[in-house]
């Protein structure tokens, strides 16, 4: 471009080129400036001649982006283009242009200057306003969908982490990972201290796993914090949810004396809080905190609901798991309290045993019994309530008691006390479903030995001897608790019995299993119990238990009662 | 999450076995704002760069316009490059707003940091009237910014980005520039420019206990000599250099100047190295 340069003087063609032009020297300062720039800007020469262009020209904004992004790219590369800054007008004014730069060399390669074209683009600007209003308004858009399904999707998880839980401690785990999956970065879930635990227990998560030990230790030392935080406090206390949702250093070093619990927080990040009561039954049973950290959009009122109305839902289920837990070990000091001691029967020996369903929630209505009727002959009795409650465990302890005073009362044979059991529990409204067998050796007057026995839809008895193990499978008659529709007598089977000899009475989670067919399993059972005829009774009942109970599959209670001859 | 090193676009040179030190580029560019800063410190140091996330050539997808709307999340990426690549006893180099997110990932985890070195660093870009600080704008200007960042959609759009030309005494540069240099989805600048300009991390200051230097520049309009005097003072550990560099960024403008103020600070204070 000859005759470009405009240090000497006016020059028509700098002056009238159609954009306003600038040449700066190496510092960066004005050093000429065209007519139209004058034009343009309504500047006064005066205002211009030694200025710094980024310093004194530009706006604020402008100013901030030449410095952080425009000087650098002119010092690496030399050249600038098309890059949209604003100029600051006399009266305060903005005019967008878009700006040229090239560095001006000498010989020896040294910056001398650089030279500026700007181009007004001050009415494409209501353009590209339109376009800009246009995306944010989409973006408004797309962003309250996100937050509608994040909701969503946080009342899903956190119901499903709930509905599938089957103890308190392992609902709470799951409602913290819930949690802390996307709606918060970290979460803790606070139950005090209960009835039975003097100790406040907690779950903690964090989105990022490696990270979760950092929640677990500020979940260990929350509770001991005497004053603060005071959120969590008016949650366990007074059930009083809180929304925090600008966390700042000053607040958080307000909140606690502690250094530890100050790093906790510092380590984790805090930028935005809620604490939400799990209320049960009117009283408050847990506390949720769920945080975000400082790089997350804070929390908001419309998340706060939606915590509540999850805690409300966890109220429910944590009330439920509760009491179902309470019921259980009610249910099994009962059972236990009415499995008495075996009686003395002369040339017998017996042994029992019992074990409780092995998943923990469920209580059987199993029992067994001994007693001597009034003559002395001693009676067997097994049997299985239906249901797993603790109403099945109350029906077994009335079955139990009928069936043992009829036996004793009225010296009949093992039909005959079923027969009358089952009128009696009917007549006085024992509204129970059970199986149950009832046995009892009957000595002859040569002193040989008779088992004799009567089945109410109960699994077969065992019988071992030296020979062999064999079931005592006559067929069964009906369960008790089927009366009157079903007005069938009852039978009595006898078998003639050796000394030596063990009869095994058993309920139906000693062989039944999820996965089999009962007779794979009573197969199991008699084969397992061939050839310990001379092992211990208490031995015999132990291995029998150890090949049959209680890890795999089985999900009953088992009731087990071994006598044996002479 | 992918690897930090394809994520962030982590460069390493220098010598393998030499302390760490970590440069971060601020507000702006990216990691070729050291290009001439680094090469001092490769015979003795394992030098390491990278690009914050959004920006040169980090991963674009990394970037989130949520989680991206504050500085602790651009420490968080620190952090997680300083755990990823196990180093310890880092030399933590920052510049302008880098200089406040190695002060967050050093209080947050100090033990990792052997010192910081803190180039035209701020505490709080906005003057606070209550408090006396002077951070050299108002917060009309900030506002300002962030409108002129937000309007400026169109003149950074693929189709109008600017375009940096080549210099004919450097072709090569050129050609490499021209590919990223300073080319920022404008979203992310937008996002950055908000997280940088709108923070105020005066009460960060106190909670780091590594040892920091404090580089400032004479005539930095972005951080005024208070803005650095502030930092300065109110870190438990600090040392103060003005330098003769005039305007923001003396790592492209004066890189001799600013890299034997690092050196000198590094090799005056051996003796406290862990």
């Amino acid at each position: 471009m000859p005759a470009a340069e405009p240090t000497a003087g006016p020059d028509p063609e700098w002056d009238t080129a159609p954009c306003a032009l600038l040449r700066l020297d190496a510092a960066g300062r004005v050093v000429a400036a065209n007519a139209h720039f004058f034009a343009q800007t309504g500047h006064e020469p005066q205002d211009v001649h030694g200025r710094l262009l980024w310093r004194d020209l530009l706006s604020a904004g402008s100013r901030v982006v030449y410095q952080t992004q425009l000087a650098p790219v002119l010092e690496l590369a030399g050249e600038l283009r098309e890059v949209l800054i604003e100029l600051r007008m006399p009266d305060g004014g903005r005019l967008p242009v878009l700006i040229n730069a090239t560095r001006i060399r000498d010989a020896e390669g040294n910056v001398t200057g650089t030279r500026v074209a700007l181009m007004s683009i001050q009415d494409r600007r209501a353009y590209e306003n339109e376009l800009r209003k246009a995306r944010d308004e989409a973006e408004r858009a797309r962003a309250a969908d996100l937050h509608a399904r994040q909701r969503l999707e946080l009342l899903t998880q956190g119901s499903t982490a709930l509905a599938s839980s089957t103890d308190v401690g392992v609902a709470l785990d799951r409602l913290a990972a819930a949690l802390a999956s996307g709606f918060a970065d970290w979460s803790i879930v606070f139950a005090p201290p209960g009835e039975d635990t003097d100790t406040v227990s907690w779950s903690a998560a964090h989105i990022d796993p490696r990270r979760r030990a950092h929640v677990e230790r500020l979940a260990a030392l929350l509770p001991h914090e005497a004053d603060a935080p005071s959120a969590l406090r008016r949650a366990l206390d007074e059930g009083e949810a809180t929304l925090l949702s600008r966390v700042s250093a000053q607040h958080l070093s307000a909140a606690t004396g502690s250094a530890q619990v100050l790093a906790s927080y510092a380590a984790l990040g805090v930028g935005s809080v809620l604490v939400v009561p799990i209320v049960a039954r009117g009283l408050d049973v847990a506390a949720i905190i769920a945080a975000r950290t400082p790089t997350r959009v804070p929390f908001d009122a419309d998340d706060l609901a939606d915590l509540r109305d999850l805690a409300g839902r966890a109220g429910i289920v944590i009330d439920n798991l509760r009491r179902h837990a309470r019921e259980h070990s009610n249910s099994v000091a009962l059972q236990q309290a009415l499995l008495t001691t075996a009686p003395e029967a002369p040339g017998l020996q017996i042994a029992t045993r019992y074990l409780p369903a092995t998943n923990g929630n469920e209580v059987g209505g199993d029992w067994y019994d001994t007693f001597l009727q009034l003559d002395r002959t001693p009676v067997f009795v097994i049997g299985d309530v239906m249901g797993h409650d603790i109403h099945a465990a109350a029906g077994m302890g009335q079955l139990r008691g009928v069936l043992r005073t009829v036996g004793y009362l009225e010296s009949g044979t093992p039909a005959e006390i079923l027969t009358r059991a089952d009128a009696a529990a009917h007549g006085l409204s024992v509204a129970v479903l059970a199986t149950a067998l009832v046995a009892r050796v009957e000595t002859g007057s040569d002193g040989t030995a008779t088992l004799c026995w009567s089945n109410a839809g109960h699994p077969p008895p065992v019988l071992v001897s030296r020979t062999g193990a064999r079931l005592l499978d006559a067929p069964p008659d009906r369960p008790l608790g089927l009366m009157r529709r079903l007005h069938r007598p009852r039978h009595d089977h006898r078998v003639a019995i050796a000394p030596g000899d063990t009869l095994l009475l058993y309920t139906d989670g000693l062989v039944e299993r999820t996965d089999e067919e009962l007779d794979v399993g009573l197969a199991r059972l008699l084969d397992s119990v061939a050839g310990t005829a001379d092992a211990d009774l208490d031995a015999f009942c132990d291995l029998v238990l150890k090949e049959h109970n209680p890890t795999l599959g089985i999900r009953d209670d088992v009731a087990l009662l071994a006598v044996r001859v002479g | 999450m992918s690897d930090i090193r394809a994520r962030n676009n982590v460069r390493e040179s220098g010598r393998r076995e030499g302390q760490p030190i970590v440069f971060a580029h601020g507000y702006g560019c990216d990691q070729q704002m050291w290009r001439y800063v680094t090469p001092v410190f490769d015979p003795d140091y394992r030098v390491i760069v990278y690009d914050q996330t959004g920006f040169g050539g980090a991963e674009p997808d990394a970037w989130d316009a949520e989680r991206y709307g504050t500085l602790a999340a651009y420490a968080e990426d620190l952090l997680a490059l300083v755990d990823e690549l196990d180093l310890r006893g880092v030399i933590f180099v920052g510049h302008s707003v880098a200089a406040m997110i190695g002060v967050l990932a050093a209080a947050a985890e100090p033990d990792r940091f052997a010192h910081l070195v803190l180039v035209g660093p701020s505490a709080r870009y906005i003057d606070d009237p209550e408090t006396g600080y002077v951070g050299g704008f108002s917060e009309a200007d900030i506002t300002e910014l962030l409108v002129a960042l937000d309007s400026n959609h169109l003149g950074w759009s693929t189709a109008m980005a600017p375009v940096i030309m080549g210099n004919a005494d450097r072709p090569q540069l050129a050609a490499e520039l021209t590919a990223s240099f300073c080319r920022t989805d404008p979203r992310v600048a937008s996002t950055f420019a908000r997280a940088t300009f709108l923070s105020d991390n005066r009460a960060d200051l106190p909670r780091v206990p590594v040892p920091c230097l404090v580089l400032q520049c004479s005539d930095d309009a972005i951080a005024p000599e208070t803005a650095g005097r502030y930092v300065h003072e109110h870190l438990p550990v600090s040392e103060f250099v003005a330098m003769r560099a005039t305007g923001h960024c003396p790592n492209l403008s004066a890189p001799e100047e600013t890299a034997s103020a690092i050196a000198d600070y590094l090799r005056s204070d051996v003796h406290a190295r862990g």
